[in-house]
């Protein structure tokens, strides 16, 4: 269910790799990383953006990625596509924001099972919403895992990894997410 | 689905609507959903959840906004001392040691900001010396129309890291009180040369108002003070 790129955003990922730039930025090349930056930076921000619901967390979480990309390009070693280890790399930036500022009810399930059951929704959806405000409706952790696996197509296992929950755990997440979407959405 | 004619599970319905279901229990699943009704609409709602989650517009952003700060926090992870990476991490590491490294990275870019100013303003200084006469190539000095687009964005661009240095300024003298009275102190003696050198930058613009390479050296002053400060601010 992962969103695919626009061909614009594949076309200049593309350019930007087969022109070296990789190499040059690696070497130090700020001009070259700021091509990567400008190839790239759209789907972070989009990715910063879901998972946390807000655009000014969102634009700081893309700046504080790609400063984590800088610092650790060398580490690239083209074992994947470099979108895709960007990409990780922006998922780790922002899981660790969520967990600086978790709340006590940000991960539990017990939050997820409210929204699921519609004890809140109803107090708080009047209309239909778009998706995007929909997502941020959701429980911090469900909002996490939906988007992870929905949006940007990282299996259950993976996203196990990346957040530290046992993957029944995220499945059960994303149950309760979709779920909660299907009622705010009046689907 | 324990028996054929009990409705699909949670598990069953989900997996099957995201196409995460496992290959061999396609064929059964899509049997039960064409006899039942009830399965295959709440399997319908949850396709038609995947179609509108895909068919959502992407968020965006005016991503050009981004990069200068992206470039300011790179510039000043390349002032660090060798040895010491100042990662994103280590920022948030508690203690001294975090601090030090604060100050390690307020004097090495003293040592910047002074050293690049000396270079430029040096054959200026020499010129003055020798009664107006220039030493210095016309080149170095990189001079620029007034009001052009690229002079009157450097002026912008000096402009808004002055005033973020300012509001970095303000929100360190309230945090004053957490900091050690020689760390403090120390701030303070930095500060202090930093401003020095933007002093001697302003008055060198002062005196030749046309100079792009002036002006992009006091901005590039100002924004190096602006990120030493949020780091220090960071840091707290």
């Amino acid at each position: 269910m992962a969103l695919i790129p626009a061909d614009d955003s594949v076309n200049s990922i593309g350019r930007a790799e087969s022109d070296g730039v990789v190499r040059r930025a690696q070497q130090g090349d700020v001009e070259a990383f700021e091509s990567i930056y400008r190839a790239h930076a759209a789907a972070v921000y989009a990715l910063c953006r879901r998972m946390t619901s807000d655009d000014r967390q969102a634009r700081e979480l893309t700046q504080d990625s790609f400063v984590r990309v800088w610092e650790r390009l060398t580490q690239f070693r083209g074992q994947s596509a470099l979108a895709t280890w960007i990409h990780r790399v922006a998922v780790n930036v922002v899981l660790e924001h969520l967990r600086s500022i978790r709340r006590a009810d940000a991960w539990s399930g017990a939050d997820a099972y409210d929204v699921a059951d519609g004890r809140r929704v109803d107090a708080q959806i009047h209309a239909r919403l778009d998706v995007d405000a929909a997502v941020a409706q959701l429980p911090a952790g469900a909002r996490t895992v939906f988007v992870l696996h929905d949006i940007e197509g990282y299996s259950h296992d993976e996203i196990a990894q990346m957040t530290g929950m046992a993957a029944g755990t995220a499945r059960a997440q994303l149950w309760r997410a979709r779920r909660a979407l299907m009622r705010l959405l009046d689907l | 689905m324990t028996h054929p004619s009990a409705h699909l599970t949670e598990d069953e319905r989900q997996l099957f609507a995201g196409r995460d279901l496992a290959a061999e229990r396609v064929r059964d699943v899509e049997r039960h959903l064409a006899a039942c009704p009830d399965c295959a609409a709440d399997v319908a709602r949850l396709e038609r959840l995947a179609a509108r989650v895909h068919d959502a517009p992407t968020p965006t952003a005016p991503l050009d906004e981004l990069w200068p700060d992206i470039r300011a926090r790179i510039d000043a992870t390349k002032l660090a001392p060798n040895g010491v990476r100042m990662t994103h991490s280590a920022w948030r590491r508690p203690g001294v040691a975090r601090r030090a490294i604060v100050a390690a990275a307020v004097i090495v870019a003293i040592v910047g900001v002074t050293s690049i100013t000396r270079l430029v303003l040096a054959p200026r200084m020499h010129r003055s010396a020798d009664n107006g006469m220039p030493r210095a190539s016309q080149a170095q000095t990189n001079p620029a129309p007034a009001g052009t687009p690229a002079l009157t964005a450097v002026a912008d661009s000096e402009r808004v890291y002055q005033e973020e240095a300012q509001l970095l300024l303000n929100r360190l003298e309230l945090e004053r009180s957490m900091l050690r009275p020689e760390t403090a102190r120390a701030v303070d003696r930095d500060l202090r040369v930093i401003d020095q050198a933007i002093a001697e930058l302003k008055d060198a613009v002062a005196r030749d108002p046309r100079n792009a390479a002036l002006h992009q050296l006091l901005a590039s002053s100002y924004r190096q003070k602006a990120e030493l400060l949020k780091r220090l601010a960071n840091a707290g």
